[in-house]
């Protein structure tokens, strides 16, 4: 049982841990917190639904449309909401509230497009293995797989490309990177659109396990806030650890308290973590 | 020319006070569907000044739909089950929520920005929680219903307000409005006051204000008090007014919205809220027909805000008047400039 | 008795000591200066007296009390006012607006009486407004009284938060690097104000860079380089001393 429990907590955690790095990317670059990016989870999932699960394209051909229609819609964000605040943002409220506005917009518009029906998708592969005492069935170990294959390519392009440089070093200082020659509202615009797409591809693997419904973006915004808050928002190992804190949790928390319950301890012992450590285990300090 | 926009002010206010409580109630007597839009107005507006408080203080603040189902809530089960009257329900509603706020304060209020919304945020979400699991006290995913109208305020054998009959808003729309009158003039009051200039401090500076002896945790968290007392007594009046109570009755979505209605009004306003609120619930009602889009249209208006009225819509009425002063002012220092050299 | 006592303060960041075993005295009165190359631990000190740090190690007494453990706000309720390297003032609010929140610690009425405007609190307020009058005539701020803080140029900005300080009614001044980024006519102007003020009886603590500035007005200069104070002294013994002539151009100056 513990076993189990801990196997499906890595495996949460690693989808999680996408999300997360996606969220903590554009907070990260623009000190914008992307309320629309549970939002974007959803629409990912949705792209799943219909390329693979409708329209019946292969999985991985899917994948690769989640992130490009992600991708646009990050760059739509950046381009034409964000962008413009940067310049005469009077108060720091006011991009926060605009993101608030860009989440109900999403979520209302997919309301409107896709019903409020729930979904669900084929599997991908049948069978189940046991290891170590614990049922994991094929298809949440490609999705473990997968989680962690994209992991571990976004952590060694932002490590290894240029673009990757830019997007840390715009992290750490805008004004500086600006002088150093970096075209950075390009950057802006690539970096918003990588974790609009980390967002979509979480949806889209997680669009096995999940239904797949309009209003799934709520819960997995304040699931991601959850992770970044316990993680440290704005750095990239926080967002990991908090992942997959937060997928190991979940986990538990279903398997001992099973339901509603769960979540109402992990939100309160969120709150309670943070007084004693109000940037998360990582984090770097607002303002 | 000063002396002249002070009075044209004053006669706003005292144009749209005696409309308020005298003409509408009047002309729209018969009309509950007026009457109640004005009321869910009201109520909206002492649930948004709290919201307000919080953002003179330099909090971004979505937690208050958190102390409005606290507030709901804790009439809701002392008039069911306890059968306590509401006169006593409605002031314990706001202490009650306003000693959460308290309590939570000292924790929170540590946090600052982006934290701040996301632990608030959380607290909303986490309330929903609460009420849905704690189902000997709330009734859970059924919620609390038929939830009777207020009975009489009797005191001594004085009967000071008369019970709520049904179907008959009038006492309701009073009540309600007395109740926002008074939340205003004591906002007014208080943000004019010293402690309304330590309010400011804070968002401005607060490492300022502590060297000049400001004890900021103090402050803040009488701030963020009442706000939550603002938010309680709006739960409250919420939940007698539509008679029932739901875990999710109050939810983030509604904490966005209060925040909204600041933003619409302009956060340099006291009156900004109840602008702001007044102004969507009634062109809402107004465009009936598209209820159905409510939502995905409060989006648009959100992102239209921020886009390009970030002050908000009182920002503009000052706009001429403040220019002309501005430009005078420059000329003044000008003068005085050239005076000192 | 000195009026404010450092003993073996120390801070440390991670494994850096960034102020190390520090021990000196102010007097009452006194205008001490406290110098030192670039990341020298100058401003950590202020820092750590006024508590925005709590320091690892040491104690700060301050008039016979210890204050080590004291939150900055009570500090300041003591008598020691600090202002910043970076300039801090509240932005929105006006010059007199400014100077009228610093009086908060001469407040005797309680808050709920400024909430109901009680006539003690009516006369506090009359009191202030003359008070504000004084402070910005002081230091020479009295024609920018209703000018938004925002507007007013970096020098002015500069006088502001000194006459903020003043409006608390310190014994102990701590000016941090006051005269940076002024030109001539405006570092007259500062001067002018802190001599007024020494004239007040306010012992000043001043960390500065300025070393003409710095030598003409000081009655002792406390030197520190890398955490750890190097020289203390009269202005004249400073400037022979080898270690502070190292510390401030390098070893090999042939």
């Amino acid at each position: 049982m513990v076993n189990q429990i801990i196997v499906n907590g890595i495996i949460l955690g690693s989808t999680y841990a996408l999300i997360a790095l996606g969220l903590t990317l554009i907070f990260g670059i623009m000190n914008v917190l992307n309320f629309a990016h549970g939002q974007m989870y959803m629409v990912g999932t949705f792209v799943m639904y219909y390329t693979y699960g409708v329209y019946g394209y292969n999985f991985f051909i899917a994948l690769l449309v989640t992130i490009f229609v992600l991708a646009i819609i990050g760059v739509i964000f950046e381009r034409f909401f964000f962008r413009r605040l940067l310049y005469y943002a009077k108060r720091e409220e006011v991009s926060m509230l605009l993101a608030m506005g860009s989440a109900l917009l999403v979520e209302n518009s997919a309301l409107i497009f896709f019903g409020e029906k729930r979904r669900g998708i084929k599997p991908i592969a049948e069978g189940v293995y046991n290891i170590f005492n614990a049922y994991i069935p094929v298809q949440r170990l490609i999705i473990f797989l997968m989680a962690i294959l994209f992991i571990i390519t976004f952590l060694v392009l932002m490590q290894n490309t240029k673009t990757g440089r830019a997007l840390r070093a715009l992290a750490q200082d805008k004004e500086v990177t600006y002088l150093m020659g970096v075209n950075v509202n390009r950057v802006s615009m690539i970096g918003f659109a990588a974790g609009a797409a980390l967002a979509g591809i979480s949806g889209a693997i997680l669009a096995l396990i999940f239904p797949i419904f309009s209003g799934s973006g709520t819960g997995m915004s304040i699931k991601a806030f959850t992770m970044i808050m316990i993680g440290g928002a704005g750095v990239i190992p926080g967002a990991i650890i908090g992942g997959f804190i937060l997928g190991m949790l979940e986990s538990v928390g279903y398997g001992l308290l099973g339901g509603s319950s769960t979540y109402l301890v992990i939100y309160f012992g969120v709150i309670v973590f943070l007084i004693f450590r109000p940037n998360g285990i990582m984090g770097k300090p607002w303002g | 020319m000063i002396n002249k926009n002070r009075l044209l002010g004053k006669l706003n206010f005292y144009i749209i006070g005696i409309a308020y409580l005298i003409i509408i109630p009047v002309v729209f007597y018969n009309s509950p569907y007026i009457l109640s839009i004005i009321i869910n107005a009201s109520i909206l507006s002492c649930i948004s000044l709290g919201v307000w408080l919080t953002f003179v203080i330099g909090r971004i603040n979505i937690g208050q739909a958190a102390f409005v189902g606290i507030g709901g809530y804790t009439t809701a089960v002392l008039l069911t089950k306890f059968g306590i009257s509401f006169w006593i329900c409605l002031p314990l509603s706001g202490i009650i929520a306003a000693l959460l706020s308290l309590i939570l304060g000292f924790a929170l209020l540590r946090l600052k920005g982006v934290y701040f919304a996301m632990i608030t945020l959380t607290l909303t979400a986490l309330m929903n929680l609460v009420f849905l699991n704690a189902i000997f006290i709330t009734n859970g995913p059924n919620g609390i219903m038929n939830i009777k109208r207020p009975g009489a305020l009797i005191i001594g054998s004085f009967t000071i307000i008369p019970p709520f009959g049904e179907g008959n808003y009038i006492p309701f729309y009073y009540l309600v409005a007395f109740i926002l009158v008074i939340c205003l003039v004591s906002i007014w009051r208080l943000y004019n006051s010293r402690i309304g200039w330590i309010f400011q401090s804070l968002r401005q500076s607060e490492t300022l204000a502590q060297s000049i002896g400001i004890n900021i945790v103090k402050y803040r968290i009488v701030a963020y008090t009442i706000c939550g007392f603002l938010g309680g007594i709006g739960g409250s009046l919420f939940t007698v007014y539509i008679q029932n109570i739901f875990p999710e009755s109050f939810k983030i979505v509604d904490s966005i919205y209060y925040m909204l209605y600041c933003f619409l009004g302009g956060l340099d306003y006291i009156f900004g809220p109840v602008v702001g609120a007044f102004l969507l619930i009634i062109s809402f009602e107004l465009l009936r027909s598209i209820q159905r889009y409510q939502e995905l249209i409060y989006a648009i208006i959100m992102i239209g805000v921020m886009l390009w009225l970030p002050n908000g819509i009182l920002s503009l009425k000052f706009y001429r008047t403040i220019k002309i002063r501005k430009e005078k002012k420059i000329g003044d220092l000008r003068q005085k400039m050239k005076k000192r050299e | 008795m000195s009026l404010l006592e450092v003993r073996n303060l120390t801070k440390y960041f991670g494994g850096l000591a960034a102020v190390n075993e520090l021990n000196f005295e102010v007097n009452e009165e006194e205008m001490l200066a406290l110098i030192g190359p670039n990341g020298a631990g100058k401003s950590t000190v202020f820092n750590l007296i006024t508590s925005y740090y709590r320091p690892s190690k040491g104690t700060i007494i301050f008039r016979g009390k210890n204050i080590t453990n004291l939150k900055t706000h009570q500090i300041a309720r003591l008598g020691i006012v600090r202002t910043f390297q970076k300039t801090n003032v509240f932005m929105d609010m006006s010059v007199s607006q400014n100077i009228n929140v610093a009086h908060h610690l001469q407040c005797r009425a309680r808050d709920w009486e400024y909430f109901f405007l009680s006539s003690r609190a009516q006369k506090e307020e009359k009191a202030f407004t003359e008070s504000i009058n004084k402070i910005l005539k002081y230091v020479g701020l009295l024609s920018y009284k209703d000018e938004k803080a925002k507007n007013l140029p970096h020098g002015l900005l500069r006088l502001l938060e000194i006459a903020i300080a003043l409006a608390v009614n310190p014994k102990l001044l701590l000016l941090d690097e006051p005269f940076t980024g002024m030109n001539p006519n405006e570092t007259s102007r500062v001067i002018k104000a802190v001599k007024n003020i020494r004239e007040e009886g306010i012992a000043i603590v001043l960390v500065e860079h300025n070393m003409p500035a710095v030598m003409g007005i000081s009655d002792r200069i406390v030197v520190m380089n890398f955490g750890n104070k190097i020289a203390e002294g009269k202005p004249i013994e400073i400037l022979k001393n080898n270690e502070v002539i190292e510390a401030y151009l390098g070893k090999d100056i042939e």
